[in-house]
């Protein structure tokens, strides 16, 4: 069950309708448990158990964090949680990678060896609620908030449905002093509710899922194909990715929203940022502050001579890529991205005095950064390094590996994107117009809208693309 | 947007004021304004954008060449691909020409016509009234809530019209159905209900048939013959998959065979209200024609044999005319491995020879009841 599908609505109907029905907070808490664990159990009833293996193991944890007397007491604990979450997603998602990688080298290096991979099937969004569980632990242990005795709301923070499969990765300081109080239907903007929804499944639905075959052709066979479709190919998976991932973010945010719960926001306009820094403060912006606090700045952060600090920028990218997926692409990415972020600090860096850009100085490094983003991109959806390699070896030679072309007409849809995307962002999404609408004028909007959504979806619905993680 | 006002801080208590009705009935009235709206739009698209929809599928092909080329025709052969693979028109004719009953008959089998499309199917060929049609032969499949997967095809959505939900509906809610089923076919048919329900994917159509018409067009055409009859051609992944475990046990399907031929009249299970009623419905739709419906059982040794007794003994009850081919007792030959590309479906040669007993059958019924007094 994914947002954009069918049977997602009677679901969230009667969620809503339930949820604001029942009386006091406890029994909308526990229904909305249910609800969540339900939701998961959609996919894959077997993996609910390492949700309750997780949320257990760090109430746990997180209480004996709070009540042990002596240091090495609390980190016992925490080393607890670190443990059992980190083992739970070493196992399922990066054992078969590891041992299949050094099989390789020592293959490489004339030692034959016989390895026996898992194959085990990797639990949607195990990715994400691991982060996130983790979070409690390791900020019940820095002291920044008061572990909870209330299970329940444990098990909600780590198994709330809108945000469980694919973020954003919410942070216990963030969440839980929502589940302490009761919420009030008068407190949702349900109109800003409603109108981020659809913004969220226009993006995936109709403008994702509408591209990504085409995308998903390119990459099958990148040498079958000229260098114009290697460029366009790049563009556009920009795009879909952008939509998909920001879409459902979105429609996270909004049914939460709905429900009276408050998530933060993962996507500022990245495509438009004018800097490298900037991007990573726009794109993902769960995990990046994730990766910020939990990994860059136990690292020594900028602290320390310049190359440690350059160290500890490639190093927390390497591992954002290896949070994506267990595959050397995404390695390629991260280094890819953390060396990007290093050479533009130390070019920032020799250019003290510089001002901020303007005009059309800032429209040339919005379009510089992000074709550096577009050709890290393409590690991400490469099948592999090698498809890789071909992909930007033909957008930077502007040399044809083949003679297939994808229709020019994806070019057009992407300019279109593009100039939305620049007025959306300068209009910041008409809010003032849809405000100022009179109820039953927006109410008839609201219904003619979802009406040409589902008309122009794409007739199969594709799962979102940050499944996978 | 601003994300953190979608839910403000919680309001001062003392300033809520009680909900008076007219404030409840508010949102209401939003909720069926926007629900208007949405219906008022979607019928202008659906309007808008139908005409756009140019037959792609099998059965939108076949039913565009029973309105335009087929040409007239006294007997329609109807049913899935049991009879699209098994029935041979210029077979089927020569037989009856020869009993001295000359006719001309199609083959108007589509593949993997479920039960409840075989109702639509035949709405819709009644809507195209079809002149000089005197008999409809159909070979209906068993009616279960079955769907090949959880499909929103153009084709799987267009038979989950308002009358075939309903009945779907109301065979959920039959006696004697186990949860689990009833569970199961609320899975299987929402989605394909829902998506017709909101028009969705019809506008992505209509622009993919504009950008490229003709793409994912996929049906064989009506047969060399122009008839209809398209002998299996084993070609694709599919087919190659059921001859191979075919040819891998034939020793089970012998043994299937023989016990069937031993016990050639198996106890019945009790006819269903719904099973009574669809047959009745397929009855309704072929007499709109203006023909007599003859219904008949394909020879196969399949699952789907077994759930096809419900028509023995709707025809045991007297309700309809049943000509019952899946008899090994009695007609051996279609049985016969050489005449069998698959356990549910005879090659070239055993439809011939299933053609050529289905005429048989027929011919003594139309003589019978021309005899019979008036």
């Amino acid at each position: 069950m994914i947002f954009t599908d069918l049977p997602f609505i009677p679901f969230l109907l009667f969620v809503l309708a339930v949820h604001w029905a029942l009386p006091g907070n406890r029994p909308r808490k526990l229904w909305l448990l249910g609800c969540s664990y339900l939701f998961y159990a959609a996919w894959d009833v077997r993996f609910l158990s390492l949700i309750v293996v997780s949320t257990l193991v760090d109430y746990v944890a997180a209480l004996l964090i709070a009540r042990s007397a002596t240091p090495a007491g609390r980190k016992a604990a925490l080393g607890l949680s670190i443990t059992v979450n980190l083992g739970l997603l070493g196992t399922f998602k990066y054992f078969d990678f590891f041992i299949e990688s050094a099989a390789a080298l020592l293959g490489d290096l004339g030692i034959p060896t016989d390895v026996s991979t898992l194959g085990l099937v990797l639990p949607v969004g195990i990715s994400f609620y691991t982060f996130q569980t983790l979070s409690y632990t390791i900020d019940a242990y820095r002291g920044r908030l008061e572990p909870t005795r209330d299970i329940a709301d444990v098990a909600l923070f780590v198994a709330f449905f809108p945000q469980l499969v694919a973020g954003p990765i919410v942070r216990a300081q963030s969440f839980l002093p929502q589940l302490r109080e009761a919420r009030r239907f008068a407190q949702v903007d349900v109109r800003a509710c409603l109108v981020l929804l659809a913004i969220g499944f226009f993006k995936k639905a109709v403008l994702s899922d509408a591209i990504v075959t085409q995308i998903d052709l390119y990459f099958a066979a990148p040498a079958s194909f000229d260098a114009a479709s290697a460029w366009l190919a790049s563009l556009l998976f920009a795009v879909q990715i952008y939509c998909d991932f920001s879409g459902y973010s979105d429609m996270a945010i909004a049914i939460a929203g709905l429900l009276g719960y408050r998530l933060g926001q993962n996507f500022d306009f990245p495509y438009l940022a004018p800097s490298r820094a900037e991007v990573w403060r726009r794109w993902h912006m769960s995990l990046s502050s994730w990766m910020r606090d939990y990994v860059y700045f136990p690292l020594g952060g900028s602290r320390g001579s310049r190359l440690v600090q350059h160290r500890n920028v490639i190093l927390t990218f390497v591992l954002a890529g290896l949070w994506h997926g267990a595959a050397w692409t995404f390695v390629a990415w991260g280094l890819f991205h953390g060396v990007a972020l290093v050479i533009a600090r130390e070019l920032a860096e020799r250019r003290p005095d510089a001002t901020p850009p303007t005009g059309l100085r800032l429209l040339a490094w919005v379009a510089v950064t992000h074709a550096v983003t577009v050709f890290a991109i393409v590690f991400f959806r490469a099948p592999s390094l090698q498809n890789a390699f071909v992909v930007l070896g033909a957008a930077l030679t502007f040399a044809s590996p083949g003679s297939r072309s994808l229709p020019t007409v994806l070019f057009g849809l992407w300019v279109v994107a593009a100039v939305v995307h620049v007025v959306m962002y300068r209009t910041g999404s008409a809010e003032r117009l849809w405000r100022a609408l009179p109820g039953p004028v927006f109410a008839g909007g609201y219904g003619v809208f979802w009406a040409l959504a589902f008309a122009f979806a794409s007739p199969e619905v594709k799962p979102f693309y940050y499944f996978q993680f | 947007m601003d994300v953190d006002i979608l839910v403000r801080e919680a309001p001062d208590p003392s300033s809520v004021v009680s909900p008076t009705p007219g404030h409840r009935a508010r949102p209401l009235g939003l909720v069926l304004v926007g629900l208007l709206a949405f219906v008022l739009a979607r019928v202008a698209l659906d309007r808008s954008l139908t005409p756009e929809l140019a037959p792609r599928d099998e059965v939108a092909a076949k039913l565009a060449w029973l309105a335009a080329d087929a040409g007239p025709a006294d007997v329609l052969v109807v049913g899935s691909s049991t009879i699209h693979r098994g029935f041979v028109p210029e077979v089927f004719d020569a037989e009856l020409a020869a009993g001295g009953r000359p006719v001309r008959s199609l083959n108007v089998g589509v593949r993997a016509l479920h039960g409840l499309e075989t109702a639509w199917f035949l709405d819709q060929v009644a809507e195209l009234r079809p002149a000089g049609v005197r008999w409809v032969i159909v070979a209906p499949e068993a009616l279960s809530f079955r769907l090949a997967d959880p499909d929103r095809t153009r084709r799987v959505r267009r038979w989950h019209d308002a009358r075939r939900s309903a009945f779907l509906f109301t065979m959920m809610l039959e006696p004697g159905r186990e949860l689990d089923e009833r569970r199961r076919a609320v899975a299987k048919h929402y989605e394909p209900i829902a998506a017709r329900l909101v028009g969705h994917g019809d506008g992505s159509r209509a622009i993919e048939e504009r950008v490229s018409p003709g793409r994912g067009r996929r049906h064989e055409g009506m047969g060399a013959r122009g008839d209809g009859y398209a002998p299996i051609p084993g070609t694709t992944p599919g087919q190659r998959e059921r001859r191979r475990l075919f040819l891998a046990d034939l020793d089970g399907y012998r043994a299937d065979v023989a016990t069937m031929a031993a016990d050639p009249d198996p106890s019945l299970p009790p006819l269903r209200a719904s099973e009574a009623a669809y047959l009745a419905d397929l009855e309704r739709s072929i007499r709109a024609i203006g023909a007599e419906p003859i219904f008949t059982t394909t020879p196969r040794s399949d699952p789907a044999r077994r759930e096809s007794l419900y028509l023995r003994a709707a025809a045991r009850a007297g309700s309809i005319r049943l000509i019952e081919l899946d008899r090994p007792d009695l007609y051996p030959e279609v049985y016969a491995i050489e005449s069998r590309f698959d356990p549910g479906h005879t090659n070239d040669r055993g439809a011939r020879e299933l053609t050529r007993v289905l005429a048989e059958r027929f011919l003594a019924l139309i003589v019978a009841d021309a005899e019979r007094p008036r």
